[in-house]
């Protein structure tokens, strides 16, 4: 009972760390590419602030082409382009590759919805107040939507999070890749259900924090 | 100071076209409270954000202070923008700003420093110094007005454009913000277009006048000359709509009497027109209704006057009014 004890304090928290590695990092990557794009959807489509309709359809289809793939078959088809990355395609770093790729789609459609949400008379005044499209952005759209955005975060975060247990199936590290190892392969019950418990711990505690902040930052 | 001249704006849709504006031409003066009344529908908020371009015009042209805005650059665009204020039916505050961060918003927009004071002063001329640090949901509508008001003002703009600005507001908070335009126009000189479907705003607050209808404006003026000589159906029904008006029950059939509408302006009241008329056309008179309304420091008084008679008699004493420039209406009886 002790080595298993052992065992689970061995592996776990390194685990968990390696989990919140890669989320962050893909998030991060992933908000940094998929936030212009969200925003580039919004404002070329058709009535946007500076209305460009092939551009948007340009955005649209590599989005939804991006978002058509699951992520199981992504992985393994970037692999190439992993290795040229990482150098390698194994691993905790390597596989940040993928899920950033996985999430800049999704943040561009969840960027998109939140901005969508904003009041177009408000865009309006700031128009007839003699703003430029670029303060129109960084001054009124991204910090109105921002209560929509920090949910569409969050959203993100818990996505990566169950993807990057999928990724620690083929090579890469975290939460899953012990629950794959010990708990599956080598019939570990309590490694299982602690890694679960862990999971479930995580995805609540970032849904609670993402809920707290959308509803401290939101005036309406 | 603003020439609208021949504007027109076509909206396209997959099926047909459908034009809002029908070739427009509307001079303003400096100072100006220019009120622009129609019923919905009837293009007088396109045609007012034509001129700020908010709504691209299909035809015309459109100068303010000289400078043909349609012709613009959309930088040269942008800065005349920031010398026309704007305000809304329904605000549109930054929700996530406070008041002073709503205000401050486009003097940073034209890159002001020292936008504090500037953000004092306005908080003082709209009377909200106390809630400088609260944000849009807080406020009352008549508050958020005010916000926007202030929002609208602080580049010093030389016009301001009321878009159904009092139209979600009650009558008194209504009344509240129309007497604020009014100290901003006398104390600021600012020019205004109000945009409207309520004769009582127009009433309150402007000097001149367009009435709108199907996107033409079918009669312009000033307001004294509009109230009290209405030509068009549109324009005598919005005039109705504030002035007092006998119920219809009371209109009976009777061929021996005639009902007229007498409106009279303040430099008619000293001579006693009424019973001149009386005595000299041996008619008799029953008052059944009166009032007397202001407008701009004007009075402009309104009988309704039953005149009972011979028929030759009541013509007459009608057309001696009329010579005296008393503006009478022949009401019609019922069928």
């Amino acid at each position: 009972m002790n080595d298993a004890i052992k065992l689970m304090m061995d592996l776990l928290p390194i685990a968990m760390v390696e989990t919140l590695y890669m989320v962050f990092v893909s998030t991060l990557v992933a908000l940094i590419v998929g936030t212009p794009i969200g925003v580039i959807l919004v404002i070329s489509e058709k009535g946007g602030i500076q209305e460009h309709i092939s551009l948007n359809q340009i955005c649209s289809t590599i989005v939804n082409i991006g978002r058509s793939f699951p992520f199981s078959i992504l992985m393994v088809a970037i692999i190439p382009f992993t290795r040229f990355i990482v150098g390698t395609s194994l691993g905790t770093t390597a596989a940040i590759v993928p899920l950033s790729i996985a999430a800049i789609p999704f943040v561009a459609r969840v960027i998109e919805n939140a901005l969508k949400e904003v009041d177009k008379g408000i865009i309006e005044a700031a128009q007839a107040m003699g703003a430029t499209t670029l303060q129109i952005i960084i001054k009124v759209l991204i910090p109105e939507a921002m209560p929509g955005i920090v949910l569409g975060i969050t959203l993100t975060v818990i996505n990566l999070i169950g993807y990057s247990a999928m990724a620690g199936l083929v090579g890469g590290g975290g939460l899953g890749k012990i629950a794959d190892q010990y708990g599956y392969k080598r019939y570990n019950t309590p490694i299982m259900i602690s890694t679960i418990i862990l999971l479930v711990v995580l995805v609540q505690m970032i849904q609670w924090l993402g809920n707290t902040i959308a509803k401290a930052i939101n005036k309406k | 100071m603003i020439r609208i001249e021949n504007i027109s704006k076509e909206f396209t849709t997959q099926k047909e076209a459908f034009s809002a504006v029908k070739n427009v031409s509307i001079h303003i003066k400096k100072g100006d409270i220019f009120g622009i009344i129609g019923l919905s529908g009837a293009g007088k908020s396109t045609l007012v954000r034509c001129i700020n371009r908010l709504e691209e015009p299909s035809n015309g042209h459109i100068y303010i202070d000289g400078q043909d805005i349609t012709a613009c650059t959309d930088t040269q665009l942008r800065e005349m923008r920031k010398k026309i204020g704007m305000i809304f039916q329904h605000f549109h505050l930054l929700n996530r700003r406070t008041v002073e961060e709503n205000i401050a918003f486009p003097l940073e927009i034209s890159n002001i420093r020292h936008k504090d004071e500037r953000i004092t002063e306005l908080l003082h001329l709209v009377e909200l110094e106390d809630k400088r640090n609260s944000y849009p949901s807080q406020l009352s509508g008549g508050q958020k007005q005010r916000v926007g008001i202030a929002r609208a003002l602080a580049n010093k703009p030389s016009v301001l454009l009321c878009d159904e600005a009092t139209s979600a507001l009650d009558p008194k908070t209504t009344k509240s913000i129309l007497e604020l335009l009014k100290k901003i126009n006398r104390e600021l000189g600012v020019t205004m277009i109000v945009i409207t479907h309520e004769m009582e705003v127009i009433k309150q607050i402007c000097n001149k006048v367009a009435v709108m209808e199907g996107g033409s404006v079918v009669e312009q003026g000033s307001v004294i000359e509009v109230f009290t000589n209405p030509s068009h159906p549109v324009t005598k029904q919005f005039v109705q709509s504030v002035s007092h008006d006998l119920p219809k029950s009371f209109i009976t059939q009777n061929t021996n009497q005639k009902l007229v509408r007498i409106s009279y302006q303040s430099e008619r009241v000293d001579k006693p027109l009424l019973s001149k008329a009386i005595r000299k056309f041996d008619v008799d008179a029953n008052i059944l209704l009166g009032g007397i309304d202001h407008l701009n420091n004007h009075i402009i008084g309104n009988l309704i006057v039953e005149f009972s008679g011979e028929k030759e008699n009541i013509q007459g004493a009608i057309h001696y009014l009329e010579e005296n420039n008393v503006i009478c209406e022949r009401i019609e009886y019922n069928e």
